[in-house]
């Protein structure tokens, strides 16, 4: 990995994909080196391995289709703003939203394609271990406050996953804190156990 | 110090997921049609239109003119009306069944006479209820999608829209073709209604 170039910043990927410096290919390649890991990692708090790699493929296409005619507002074109980080993290809840909802159903959603390996590298998605405190939070937190937990640890703005999840900002901060006071209750009586 | 340790402990938790999950040299992705990637795209247009309806200036313009013809509880009641169709036609769709009637559409304007129609039935309603209608359209057309085999999505056939020119030649769509109408039109709409607002508040309309 170390000959592997220093990736750019989200902002000046867009930034050379909206002026035309960059491709919509390239810069999409440069996108998925820079994200794909968060992604994945987003994915592996929510679903199982075998599920991962199915949405994680979905979660790419749409991010696809919707780049090759991605604008970019004015508002947005800040290095601090990261929208694309947003739509993958709103696009993660989606795609877990509807895999949760057909599973409901007790239908299959396997579909008959095959596995695109460009975007589902086995190495992306082998030996994906959650540490501790991450387990701890899958245990004693809904999966809601989970996936806000890790959309604030991945840096998405706390105004995108209250977009995410059709809730108000508000509501996401004082969800994470909530979250992060219960796990410290937990670790906290945890460490007493072990102590005693 | 406690909720320090928890916050970095998840931390080097996310940081180390991270590193497992080292991301390769990648081409684009082919364009597959999955039907949650279906789904997804209605629940984006879906999480659009709830950003609109629970912006505080929302229920103060309902009975603004925002076209020529329509105030936005119309528009929201057309988006209705064609949540409705869009669902009703999928199911049909992915049936096989054949069409009784076909909306057709005149160039320019569109279905201009089943719009107005559909838009009076509804006019009488509280916004509550059209907002619920499109909730409660997309929720079941989502839910016929993730019952379907991706194989199904792709099959091209008749479907009840037709142009005014030629009444006896339905257009072909796929079901996948279907939900694509479906997003285009309402992110029309979400786009005019953006825009009208912005002039608006800008003092430029």
């Amino acid at each position: 990995m170390a000959d592997e170039p220093e990736l750019a910043s989200e902002h000046q990927i867009v930034s050379a994909r909206m002026s035309g410096a960059a491709s919509v290919e390239a810069s999409f390649e440069c996108l998925y080196r820079l994200y794909a890991p968060v992604v994945a990692g987003w994915l592996a708090i929510r679903v199982e391995l075998p599920e991962l790699e199915d949405l994680l493929q979905d979660v790419w296409t749409v991010f696809y289709q919707r780049w090759r005619t991605w604008r970019q507002s004015d508002e947005l074109d800040t290095p601090a703003a990261r929208p694309v980080l947003s739509f993958l993290y709103r696009t993660v809840h989606f795609a877990t939203k509807a895999h949760r909802r057909a599973r409901q159903k007790h239908e299959s959603i396997d579909g008959v394609d095959p596995p695109d390996e460009r975007t589902c590298p086995q190495r992306l998605l082998q030996n994906l271990i959650i540490g501790r405190c991450l387990e701890l939070a899958r245990t004693h937190c809904s999966a809601e406050d989970v996936e806000i937990l890790v959309g604030k640890l991945a840096g998405v703005p706390a105004r995108e996953i209250a977009r995410a999840h059709g809730i108000s900002e508000a509501s996401v901060d004082h969800r994470y804190r909530n979250a992060l006071g219960r796990l410290r209750r937990k670790a906290r009586s945890m460490r007493s156990e072990e102590v005693g | 110090m406690a909720r320090q340790t928890i916050y970095t402990g998840l931390r080097a938790d996310w940081r180390e997921l991270l590193e497992q999950a080292s991301a390769p040299t990648v081409s684009a992705p082919q364009i597959r049609v999955r039907s949650i990637t279906l789904s997804i795209e209605l629940e984006d247009v879906l999480a659009e239109w709830r950003e609109l309806w629970s912006a505080p200036w929302f229920a103060r313009e309902l009975d603004q003119l925002i076209t020529s013809e329509w105030t936005l509880k119309d528009v929201v009641a057309h988006i209705g009306s064609w949540s409705t169709e869009f669902r009703v036609q999928a199911e049909k769709l992915a049936a096989g069944s054949e069409f009784e009637s076909l909306i057709l559409f005149e160039q320019p304007g569109g279905p201009r006479a089943w719009n107005a129609e559909q838009v009076a039935q509804r006019r009488m309603q509280p916004i509550d209820a059209l907002i619920g209608e499109v909730e409660r359209e997309t929720g079941r057309l989502q839910d016929l999608l993730l019952q379907l085999e991706s194989s199904v999505l792709l099959v091209e056939r008749p479907i009840g829209i037709a142009a005014a020119t030629t009444p006896n030649g339905p257009w072909i769509r796929s079901l996948a073709g279907l939900i694509k109408m479906r997003c285009f039109h309402d992110r029309h709409h979400i786009g005019r209604i953006r825009e009208w607002q912005r002039s608006k508040f800008t003092g430029e309309f």
